[in-house]
């Protein structure tokens, strides 16, 4: 992957700091009974402040079980073939709001805004991993493993998602290995990843260490997704923050590569810095893409997958700021090779989805991934020769060298380049164009069905938390 | 000399210096200046001015909450020796804490840092509060508003049992309840029953003054 000339003075830099910080400082575990087990890993822990430290044998050991080139598959068993090549791009989550796909009206997202919204996904082309990208709200306490069983019957695609407590990670792993085959399959080819966030600097709360421990026993991927913000809870300073997110990413490696050696773990990070003005945190800012671009480089420098926040946007519609915020939230990540780009669908500093800007998105990314390419290396034999035949004042256009090529550049589904007569006539706006694409995709949209002895298996699963599970919701 | 010092100590606020302003309120005290006065005519035009500054974008969120910090240095000399009967004009008592089962303090704590820099005395209890320590706060501070705050789509739901607990300990007629937290929503305020939702640190500002019927 591509690096800034930078990227290699930062990460040597930032390693550095984040093992000075670990190993005279550490870092907190606030459960007694993991505490215990650190301490008989070989973690230095003080029992009363739940402090721990790393030691540099332990680092050495983790960095050297840490997987590389780990690969994510569908629920069908096929790799994600550009993983780790070039940027692949993940649904965002898990606000608890939307834009109600046909009033617009900012409301509560439900069970049926995740069925869509995952539905969605799975159809556009772009979009390479999916989330429930909005909590189901009218699904009470057991939402997590409602919002997993429709990831798992509406798309084929790589998934992400978490537990919101440990009780419930059986359940979920049980329903992950079903539609595979059983855990062997999973492990073989997991097409599942899960994720949880720490508060920084340095804390993790028990729910989180417990739950990111479970999933660790049953061999599933995990993401270490630091959300700092700059000025608040890490350094106002970039470099400063990415130390944070560092700190608290690298401490967890370690205990979870000496704990459950082997475990793959994706280094995430959707980080922003805080606004003086408003204390808001503002994603679709530039420092968005900067200090996330930042998780992408210690994430090579590790050798492991990075999970980035981008392709962000502050905008409540989508408009100017939304396509300015989310292409410059985005281009960063890609610039420093970011893994996956964690972001599609969600407006308003992440605190909402919109089934239009998802649809957008898609757009974005296809224009980007065009840009992305550069101008290519190859052969020029003929189009020297061709150049030579046609000059002077030539026509291309009738060469069948045209005719060959044309395709590799980028034509938009919904952007316009139509000229000021024909748009006009057409009269539908951006917006309107992403609306009826959304009604369509959801109205005519049938991701591959789960067997039926699969379904019958989710149901029994999930009726042991919710008697009343239907797949009607 | 009495004049110097609380323009002195107005200065530190506005200047966001909590180290001069501690020594200030100590030569104040030292020389007897009258430590009401340091109060209301040195400290609250300070923070007053500091809050204009920041109104008007002179001023970010840093320099607001130094000012803050600096008038509270001064504070915590010049309370304890108000005589009995004295007692520096707030625009209302705020109890402030962050719900059971979160952790998350910064948004809360700059919530604080607003209302104090506009007048209100706010006592924080922290985070991972229980209804019942909120309850037993309220009393003991004799609060005008509570604001619970609350940064995860789960903790949400202990903002719900604040309300029902302040009914259950007959205390809910007397006390306005805020809430704010990231994924909290004008709807969910008025669903579960509260009497003001502030969407940021700023607004929540003007939504206390109105919880006092104070003049923003």
């Amino acid at each position: 992957m591509r690096k800034s000339h930078h990227s290699e003075t930062i990460a040597n830099l930032v390693h550095e700091s984040s093992v000075d910080i670990l190993t005279k400082v550490g870092f907190c575990v606030p459960v007694d009974k993991v505490l215990a087990r650190l301490a008989s890993a070989g973690f230095l822990v003080d029992l009363e402040s739940q402090m721990v430290r790393i030691t540099p044998d332990l680092l050495d050991s983790a960095l050297k079980t840490l997987p590389k080139d780990v690969k994510i598959y569908n629920r069908e068993g096929n790799s994600l073939a550009h993983f780790g090549i070039d940027a692949c791009f993940m649904g965002a989550g898990t606000p608890v709001n939307v834009f109600d796909l046909n009033s617009g009206e900012h409301r509560s997202s439900t069970r049926q805004d995740v069925c869509q919204l995952v539905a969605i996904q799975d159809a556009l082309p772009q979009i390479d991993i999916v989330r429930p990208t909005v909590t189901a709200t009218d699904q009470g306490e057991y939402s997590d493993l409602v919002e997993i069983t429709e990831l798992l019957r509406n798309t084929t695609k790589p998934i992400v998602h978490r537990t919101l407590s440990p009780d419930r990670v059986d359940a979920a792993a049980e329903m992950l290995f079903s539609v595979v085959g059983g855990e062997k399959a999973f492990h073989a080819k997991p097409h599942f990843a899960t994720l949880y966030c720490p508060i920084s600097p340095g804390y993790f709360t028990p729910e989180n260490v417990n739950c990111m421990l479970k999933w660790a026993e049953y061999g599933v991927p995990i993401t270490l997704l630091s959300m700092a913000m700059g000025g608040a809870s890490a350094p106002v300073t970039l470099l400063g923050e990415l130390i944070v997110i560092n700190t608290d990413i690298l401490a967890w490696i370690v205990v979870l590569q000496n704990l459950y050696p082997k475990t793959s773990l994706i280094y995430g990070s959707v980080s922003a810095v805080l606004d003086m003005k408003t204390g808001l945190l503002p994603l679709g800012a530039p420092e968005r893409g900067m200090i996330n671009s930042g998780a992408a480089i210690m994430a090579n420098y590790y050798g492991i997958h990075s999970m980035c926040g981008g392709l962000s946007t502050d905008a409540k519609e989508l408009d100017a700021q939304a396509g300015f915020e989310k292409t410059n939230t985005a281009i960063p990540l890609l610039q420093e090779g970011a893994s996956i780009i964690y972001g599609v669908g969600a407006v308003d500093a992440g605190s909402a989805i919109s089934y239009q800007q998802m649809i957008f998105d898609n757009e974005i990314i296809a224009g980007i991934r065009r840009m992305w390419d550069g101008i290519s290396v190859h052969d020029i034999k003929e189009e020297i020769e061709l150049i030579k035949a046609l000059t002077p004042r030539g026509n291309f256009l009738s060469a069948p060298h045209t005719l060959q090529n044309y395709r590799r550049h980028w034509y938009p589904e919904i952007i316009s380049r139509d000229t000021y007569d024909t748009w006009k006539e057409k009269g539908e706006t951006i917006d309107q164009i992403c609306s009826r694409k959304a009604q369509e995709i959801v109205a005519n949209h049938q991701p591959p069905p789960l067997p039926a002895s699969v379904e019958a298996e989710i149901e029994r699963i999930m009726r042991r938390f919710l008697p009343d599970f239907s797949y009607e919701g | 000399m009495s004049e110097e010092l609380i323009g002195k100590l107005k200065q530190a606020v506005i200047d966001g210096e909590p180290e001069d302003a501690e020594i200030f309120a100590k030569q104040a005290l030292d020389q007897s200046v009258d430590p009401l006065d340091c109060i209301n005519l040195g400290l609250t035009p300070g923070i007053q001015e500091v809050g204009e500054l920041f109104s008007k974008g002179d001023y970010y969120l840093p320099e607001l909450i130094i000012g803050a910090d600096a008038m509270k240095a001064a504070l915590d000399i010049l309370e304890p020796a108000l005589v009995s009967g004295q007692e520096r004009e707030v625009v209302g008592r705020v109890v402030l804490g962050t719900v059971a089962g979160d952790l998350h303090e910064i948004g809360k704590t700059l919530v604080g840092t607003m209302l104090t820099a506009n007048g209100f005395l706010v006592t924080d209890i922290g985070v991972d509060q229980n209804s019942e320590a909120f309850v037993a706060a309220i009393k003991e501070n004799k609060a005008d508003i509570v604001g619970a705050s609350a940064l995860l789509t789960t903790t949400m739901l202990q903002q719900k049992k604040l309300i029902e607990a302040l009914e259950s300990a007959g205390i809910r007629d007397s006390v306005k309840v805020m809430i704010g937290g990231a994924p909290v929503t004008d709807l969910y305020a008025q669903e579960i029953g509260a009497d003001g939702y502030a969407e940021d640190a700023i607004s929540a500002v003007d939504i206390a003054y109105r919880l006092m019927d104070a003049p923003v």
